[in-house]
């Protein structure tokens, strides 16, 4: 008797997940086989870090004259330095928010805070850019306390890897056209959104145009220079996020990383990032910091 | 009964899930399983059995050509790498081209010879069909359970052509004129609610590790036909600039990539922010109809399979105890 209710239930049961299954797969479009490269820990870019190191969560205020606030997160890039004295950190010049403010905004307006702002926790506030580029997409907050170091989860283990070195982008490209980088040399990034994720390069740009619309609806251009393209997966608030490699190492192990860029954009229809080369930031005065002087 | 709708469940979502997988038998037809266009070149994939083939020969839809410059489609999505470092595989592949060799040639056709390179066959396609490339690499390696990868000799020399005038191509990047015009271009895109993405000079990847540059790559929202004659007319005058660097007989290539989403910044704007200047239009921001990314469709990957998993043994354990009671 027990045996033929056990008969009895389980196919029609088993039928009831598959269905419903594929009724999900079917409904979400979900793809079976997941192309990209995730693997995680998000939630490790979103708590506090002092010293400063790239790929951790940051919160942008802007106040405009009308007294209105807002803001956003991005993800802060990596450290550099200007000259002898002046150190600071890197991220998506987009991230100021000057896209959806008047033309008249002023920098003593814009408030970075990592992880996040908070009334209670005052500290969490690091300043004001003193520096943002629209064309280059950069933005620099001078800050004191930052380590050369990029957070990185293996998939099951956090790291936090120091940047031995940076290849500008036509080095880089000629590494990877000549043939001296293979086109399957893993790249990473780490950002506040979809934390650790890696891809390929598939092309090198000059420059991009992409456009969108500012707060008042009207369409703006966005333009970057020294772009990469590649097919490492992010997503809205992972701006500014550092994309590094590891020289033919294991990444689990890899004691140093090589810093490319910082990603800026994505294509909607696949997430694919583009990147901009370091070069965009070394054009625009600052060298990033690295453990080798 | 209930035990052959579970096994035809089953059979459902394993034709769901393996579509890709499509066996043919060795005297079934020729087409392509699947084809990519990438600029100058086109991938054609091909399986028989075990065996698939991969033909990279050049891109024959061509938009637009003016002044040995080209407008041509080009795929967004990345192709999985075909070049693999595998010396005993390269060695067997080596090892039975004159056999190849003996098919291809006849009275008909006259092959130049071949060369492997990374388990890569070059090969000259424009003297010899695709059809019987495949056909006779069919017979001489059927055996293998793999890929083969044939490449066309032309694409190669369009790459070594460029990389000759890369100097000139690397100073043609950075012209103000070119930028200009691309900027106009992407202006008047945006007029008609095409635009995506505009990227200037630049160099692509290929799936065999061979790079070649391009002119501009323009991603639309639409198709090209649409776009066309604003893209044409701006085509010409971005050759007659780039002529002025780069000798004619040097192909350039401008890539489109049509019915492509919209790229935009990856800031996300938190909940929250006063957003009432959206209000009173009935378009919305790129910025802000965006979601955040939910998980389920890395839940699904991990928990369909082991679903689908249990459901086998279940079924096989359940149509073993009604068979053999």
């Amino acid at each position: 008797m027990i045996k033929n209710i056990k008969l009895s239930i389980f196919p029609r049961f088993t039928a009831a997940i598959i269905l419903l299954f594929t009724l999900l797969i079917i409904v979400t479009q979900t793809p079976f086989i997941v192309a990209g490269g995730y693997l995680g820990g998000v939630e490790y870019t979103w708590q506090y870090y002092r010293p400063l190191i790239g790929g951790i969560q940051i919160e942008v205020y802007i106040e405009d004259p009308t007294a209105v606030i807002r803001r956003g997160y991005c993800t802060l890039g990596y450290p550099v330095e200007r000259g002898l004295f002046t150190r600071g950190v890197i991220t998506a010049g987009h991230c100021s928010l000057f896209y959806y403010s008047p033309e008249n905004i002023t920098y003593s307006r814009i408030y970075v805070y990592q992880p996040r702002y908070s009334y209670f926790y005052p500290y969490y506030y690091i300043g004001n850019p003193s520096f943002v580029n629209l064309s280059a997409d950069v933005m620099f907050i001078p800050y004191s306390n930052i380590s050369p170091v990029l957070l990185f989860y293996t998939g099951w283990q956090l790291r936090q890897v120091p940047i031995a070195d940076y290849v500008p982008w036509d080095t880089l490209k000629f590494l990877f056209e000549s043939g001296l980088l293979r086109e399957d040399t893993p790249i990473y990034k780490t950002g506040r959104s979809t934390g650790s994720t890696w891809g390929y390069i598939l092309r090198f740009y000059d420059y991009i145009t992409i456009s969108g619309r500012d707060w008042r609806n009207q369409t703006v251009d966005f333009k970057a220079y020294y772009v990469i393209y590649s097919d490492l997966p992010s997503y809205f608030g992972d701006s500014g996020s550092p994309v590094f490699f590891f020289w033919g190492d294991d990444p689990r192990t890899a004691s140093e990383a090589t810093l490319i860029g910082h990603a800026v954009a994505i294509n909607t229809a696949n997430n694919y990032t583009y990147i901009t080369s370091v070069s965009a930031v070394i054009y625009s005065g600052f060298r990033p910091i690295t453990i080798n002087p | 009964m209930r035990v052959a709708i579970t096994l035809l469940l089953l059979i459902s979502i394993a034709v769901i899930y393996f579509n890709s997988i499509t066996v043919i038998g060795s005297n079934d037809y020729i087409n392509p399983q699947e084809v990519t266009y990438w600029g100058p070149i086109v991938i054609e994939k091909y399986t028989f059995n075990r065996l698939t083939l991969v033909v990279l020969s050049l891109n024959p839809v061509v938009y637009f050509e003016y002044r040995n410059v080209y407008v041509v489609p080009h795929n967004d999505t990345r192709y999985e790498i075909l070049r693999v470092r595998n010396a005993t595989y390269s060695q067997l592949i080596s090892s039975r081209l004159d056999q190849l060799m003996r098919l291809l040639n006849d009275s008909e056709f006259s092959v130049d010879p071949v060369h492997v390179e990374d388990n890569i066959i070059y090969i000259d396609l424009s003297k010899v069909p695709i059809s019987r490339v495949l056909n006779s690499a069919r017979r001489v390696f059927s055996d293998i359970s793999g890929v083969i990868v044939f490449c066309d000799k032309r694409f190669i020399d369009i790459v070594t052509r460029q990389f000759n005038y890369g100097e000139l191509l690397d100073k043609l990047g950075f012209s103000s004129e070119i930028e200009d015009l691309l900027m106009r271009l992407s202006r008047d895109l945006i007029n008609i609610g095409l635009f995506s993405m505009i990227g200037g000079p630049g160099s692509s990847n290929t799936p065999i590790g061979k790079w070649f540059d391009f002119l501009a790559h323009i991603k639309l929202t639409g198709s090209y036909s649409e776009a066309r004659d604003i893209i044409e007319g701006y085509v010409k005058e971005l050759a007659e600039i780039a002529r002025k660097y780069i000798p004619e007989e040097v192909p350039l290539y401008v890539l489109v990539t049509e019915y492509s989403g919209p790229v935009t910044p990856l800031i996300l704007p938190a909940d929250g922010v006063d957003r009432t200047p959206l209000e009173n239009t009935n378009t919305t921001s790129p910025f802000y109809s965006e979601t955040p990314q939910s998980s389920h469709s890395n839940l699904l990957v991990w928990v369909a399979p082991i679903v689908i998993i249990i459901a086998a043994v279940t079924t096989v354990f359940a149509l073993k105890r009604t068979l053999f009671p």
